[in-house]
């Protein structure tokens, strides 16, 4: 048994189904991604 | 603890499903969705694109990009602007700040669910959970360059803020 948070979470244990591996793409290797350019702000 | 949303399960998780749609949708086509952050960062609502008709915003930002895959989750249930409180016609990481309610623990999270990174209050950055690995771990698309959007895990960088809005 795993430890629970001791705060609990909106719909705490609620568990989405995995994608179906057709649709669920190869991960980004995250070192090689450019860094973020942030956000705009309001337009 | 009720949901964000207030929509009841069935609709909640149909709205789930809608976000990674459209999530989902920029990033297989990730060639054609360019980063900007001039006014056509809000194309995709100000166009009304519909992911269920395989449309897609070609200019995004992070917070454009997701606002949209979120207005596009809620649009059925006509609910107002409920992520950035700007009745659609705007927003960025400071209002996505503001509306929704935290989630505390990564794996509680849920599809819909922002992650957002950098300093609050207004943040710089926000990603988007579309499913989780084997571990549990929640996966993000982000789109915070020209070379995205991109499928990462959620801690690709330094995280501080998880968000509900669905």
């Amino acid at each position: 048994m795993t430890d629970q948070p001791s705060t609990p979470d909106p719909d705490d244990n609620v568990v989405d189904p995995p994608l179906p591996e057709e649709e669920t793409p190869p991960l980004t290797d995250p070192s090689t991604i450019p860094p973020d350019e942030g956000d705009a702000g309001n337009v | 603890m009720s949901r964000a949303s207030g929509l009841d399960p069935v609709h909640s998780s149909i709205a789930r499903q809608r976000f990674t749609q459209a999530a989902l949708l920029g990033l297989h086509h990730a060639a054609e969705v360019h980063y900007t952050q001039d006014s056509r960062r809000w194309e995709g609502i100000a166009q009304k694109l519909l992911a269920s008709k395989g449309e897609f915003p070609k200019h995004a930002d992070c917070s454009g990009y997701m606002s949209w895959a979120l207005w596009f989750a809620l649009l059925p249930f006509k609910l107002g602007d409920i992520v950035n409180g700007q009745h659609w016609q705007g927003g960025y990481t400071g209002t996505m700040a503001q509306h929704g309610i935290e989630v505390l623990h990564p794996p509680n999270t849920r599809r819909g669910d922002l992650v957002l990174y950098g300093s609050g209050p207004t943040f710089e950055h926000v990603a988007g959970v579309v499913t989780h690995d084997k571990s549990g771990k929640p996966l993000v698309v982000s789109h915070g360059s020209e070379a995205g959007p991109f499928f990462l895990p959620f801690d690709y960088r330094p995280w501080a803020q998880i968000r509900r809005y669905i």
